[in-house]
């Protein structure tokens, strides 16, 4: 009874230290129970994808958000090809509802249709976990706007030509007109590729307000010249504008004044296309007989003006045609005069001042030829001609210069009628020398074409870069090895020579001497012989210098004086002082011998 | 077995061995041939066909690829003829008429040049623009040859000349430096190679797929730096700031 009157003591007066520690134990129980219930369940995640609007105006865009509750995963957007895809980024949502905890990711996007008609959300592949789940595949009716409509909207954008008809080389205007009630940031233009047209953008864009249906609109224009190349039925292909539209925030109830200046906004992008534009290019009308067409079409004039018409022979008399108007004049052909056979005639680089405006290419060329004469006399200019489309009478039209008489006198200079235009670099005959044709030059017939000249390989290239290196090395190697072998040889026979001169300098009755002789011829033996070695006997010895190529008699000689040497030595010494001194010199001949 | 028997044996095999070389021989010269009398004629497509057969047959010949270049420019295919020019100058960058045809290709293309490309490196290294990757490849093994020659020399045969340890010296300069330029030449056409536009006009755009943003366009002829190539698309750069995406089929490497 006393104990358990202790234990409830002990249980109501529990330390602080004990009561924290319990608790610290039950937070931490809690927080393995909710992460448990977080990262537990991957494997019953589940995707679903939803879009704002099943049923759209071309041109504007759906939002697609595909959530993944109970689980985290990536969406391949890659099979969604009828629309462009925008990712909008993802945001994530914890729950925890009646002791259950859900989390749900949500990954948005911003979808604008490519086409019109009925479009398909293909099933996305959600990636969770290295298991591949899909979502429903979503239709969405996407509705071709019609003109009526389009002005009600809040932004669009049109194309328009300025000639739906023109004939072949006339410069038309296509404008599109990018309109907007509502304020738009980053709009981004893409022209189309105006196949059948040469096209030039006007740099200047034309931005005004304007009024369509009563409501008002910010206009801008961007103007294209184009000159139709063929005739026949040529579309422009629709424009696209991709651009974000300002919202007001919906998150807010009342946009306060504040809004703007912190940024409190919201941006919808937006993918607009203008309709297709069809052109029809006429031809231009048959050519009158006897005429040569310039290939210009437009309003031009021609006018030929000359610094004076009376010169002297050799002097330079520079004759310009102007050819200004209105149309593709930079296509415009060179225009010379045919300068009589009295005549030398140099042509200058055509001088350009064109402009681009909203009506087109205005402007002039200007084609100057420098005239000198080399005959006195009366000649005559001859009229130049040109041909042109006018575009306003619709018909050929020829203009031409008026003929110009010059009246040549005999130069100054006594007997002399040629004209001075050759010494001196101030002359002012003296012209660049410029292209008056321009062609390639012509093709290469050799046979030797058919060989095959195949570049060499990296590989190849460092071989024969290193083979001169690798031979230099192999020489040097060789010789160094021929060398050694030549150097052991001379080393050894100065050894000989050493050990002789020792002993001939002791007397020869001494034991030493006779070992000293040993050592000599057996030194000098293994030199001749290219071998190592101490010691030898005499058949050794003779062996040895026989295969080394030494003849026969010397390599006997050489054996039969080790023989004699060994056997004065060990015959204890009963050879004389004379008998050894011989053997000195024998085995000295032989060493020299041997060495050579 | 006769001497003679066995003769006509080796002379009747020699025959057969050369027999499909002699015919290969007459197939590529009567196309050769074939391919200069349709240009003559005005025929150019043939022309092209001709010449274009022979050069996907093997035959690397920068006459060859001069006229198939010739062809592909009278036929109105500006792309494709500057490419063709563009692969004989790597073996024949000195040819007096491939250099005027392709100065005139060039100025019928419609993207201006970039003045900046008369940089300081090509005043520098002016022999590297001014010859040919061939040319500097046989400079480099002649030099270096010479080089280790008269090193050889020097060494072993006249090693007293002092003249011939100078004339190594002189000879090892040139071998360097042309032994470099062609190894920089190996690595630029593996690592950064160019390429050619050969479309009329070619949207080049800010990424892998055709609804991509336009960036800017480029139009036939233009010589671009391949960076990158990635499935169907590689990315280009032309001039130092212009890069892009753009589908592989659209240039051709030169």
């Amino acid at each position: 009874m006393q104990k358990r009157d202790s234990r409830d003591r002990d249980r109501v007066l529990a330390s602080p230290s004990e009561i924290i520690r319990k608790i610290l134990l039950l937070s931490g129980v809690w927080v393995i129970l909710i992460g448990f219930g977080v990262s537990s369940p991957a494997f019953s995640a589940q995707v679903q994808a939803v879009v704002d609007r099943s049923s759209i105006a071309a041109g504007e865009s759906i939002e697609l958000s595909v959530t993944i509750e109970d689980g985290d995963g990536e969406v391949d957007t890659s099979p969604i090809k009828a629309f462009k895809v925008i990712s909008q980024g993802s945001s994530s949502n914890f729950e925890w509802i009646n002791g259950r905890s859900s989390r749900k990711i949500i990954y948005s996007y911003l979808l604008m249709p490519l086409n019109e008609g009925s479009l398909t959300i293909p099933a996305l592949p959600v990636t969770i976990d290295g298991r591949v789940q899909k979502t429903a595949p979503i239709t969405i009716a996407v509705q071709k706007t019609a003109p009526g409509d389009q002005d009600a909207r809040d932004v669009f954008l049109k194309a328009e030509v300025s000639n739906s008809n023109p004939y072949v080389g006339e410069q038309i205007q296509c404008v599109f007109t990018l309109y907007n009630a509502i304020q738009i940031t980053a709009a981004q233009f893409l022209k189309p590729a105006f196949e059948g047209f040469s096209a030039k953008e006007i740099e200047n864009q034309n931005t005004q307000r304007v009024v369509v249906n009563g409501r008002e609109y910010i206009s801008r224009k961007l103007i294209y010249v184009l000159i139709p190349r063929n005739s026949g039925a040529l579309t422009i292909e629709p424009a696209e504008i991709q651009l974000n539209v300002v919202k007001r925030d919906s998150r807010r109830g009342m946009r306060s004044p504040f809004d703007d200046f912190f940024g409190r906004t919201q941006v919808e992008p937006r993918f607009l296309k203008s309709e297709p534009v069809t052109v029809s290019v006429k031809p231009l009308p048959p050519l009158p007989p006897n005429q040569a067409f310039s290939g210009l079409v437009g309003q031009f004039e021609l006018s030929g003006t000359i610094e004076r018409t009376q010169l002297t022979v050799g002097d330079s008399v520079t004759y310009a045609l102007t050819l200004s108007g209105t149309g593709n004049i930079a296509e415009a052909p060179e225009v010379r005069p045919s300068a009589p056979e009295a005549f030398k005639h140099y042509n200058d680089s055509p001088q350009e001042e064109i402009q681009l405006s909203a009506e087109g290419y205005t402007g002039k060329k200007i084609f100057r030829t420098a005239l000198v004469p080399v005959k006195p006399g009366e000649f005559v200019l001859p009229e130049v001609m040109l041909t042109y489309f006018d575009i306003n009478d619709k018909h050929y039209k020829s203009l031409k210069t008026e003929p110009i008489t010059l009246e040549v006198k005999a130069s100054a200079a006594p007997g002399s009628q040629t004209p001075q235009v050759a010494p001196g670099p101030s002359s002012s005959a003296k012209h660049e020398v410029t292209f008056t044709g321009r062609d390639i030059l012509p093709l290469n017939e050799d046979l030797d074409a058919l060989e095959n000249q195949s570049a060499l390989s990296l590989h190849w290239f460092l071989f024969w870069i290193f083979l001169p290196a690798a031979g230099f090395g192999l020489a040097k190697l060789t010789a160094d090895i021929l060398r050694k072998e030549d150097g052991r040889r001379k080393r050894m026979a100065r050894q000989t020579r050493k050990i002789l001169q020792d002993a001939a300098k002791i007397d020869p009755r001494e034991k030493e001497y006779l070992s000293l002789l040993y050592r000599a011829l057996v030194t000098a033996i293994r030199a001749g012989s290219d071998t190592s070695g101490e010691s030898l006997t005499w058949a050794e010895a003779e062996t040895l210098l026989r295969q080394s190529g030494y003849d026969e008699q010397t390599a006997m000689a050489a054996a039969s004086l080790l023989e004699n040497i060994e056997s004065a030595n060990y015959s204890g010494g009963r050879a004389n002082g004379g008998d050894r001194r011989e053997l000195l010199e024998r085995t000295r001949s032989m060493a020299g011998k041997l060495s050579r | 077995m006769s001497l003679k028997y066995m003769q006509k044996i080796v002379l009747i095999w020699l025959g057969l061995i050369a027999l499909p070389a002699l015919g290969w021989a007459d197939t590529s010269t009567r196309q050769w041939l074939d391919g200069i009398a349709a240009y003559k004629t005005g025929d150019y497509q043939k022309a092209v066909m001709e010449f274009k057969t022979l050069a996907e047959s093997g035959i690397a010949n920068a006459k060859l690829y001069y006229n198939l270049g010739n062809a592909y420019l009278k036929a109105q295919d500006l792309g494709h003829a500057i490419l063709w020019y563009e692969r004989a100058m790597k073996s024949a960058g000195n040819d007096p008429d491939l250099l005027f045809n392709l100065a005139y290709a060039r100025s019928l293309t419609k993207d201006a040049g970039d003045p900046k490309s008369i940089s300081l490196s090509r005043i520098l290294f002016f022999w590297k623009y001014q010859l040919s990757h061939r040319t500097i490849v046989i400079l480099a093994l002649s030099a270096n040859a010479l080089f280790w020659l008269l090193l050889l020399l020097r060494r072993f045969i006249l090693s007293k000349r002092r003249t011939l340890g100078f004339a190594a010296a002189a000879a090892a300069l040139p071998a360097l430096l042309f032994i470099v330029t062609a190894l920089y030449n190996f690595y630029e056409a593996g690592h950064s190679p160019r390429a050619v536009i050969l479309p009329k006009s070619v949207s080049v755009r800010s990424g892998l797929s055709d609804h991509a943003t336009e960036l800017f366009v480029l139009h036939a002829g233009t010589v671009v730096k391949i960076e990158k190539r990635q499935g169907e698309f590689m990315r280009i750069a032309y001039e130092e700031d212009k890069i892009g995406w753009i589908k592989q089929s659209s240039a051709g490497i030169i």
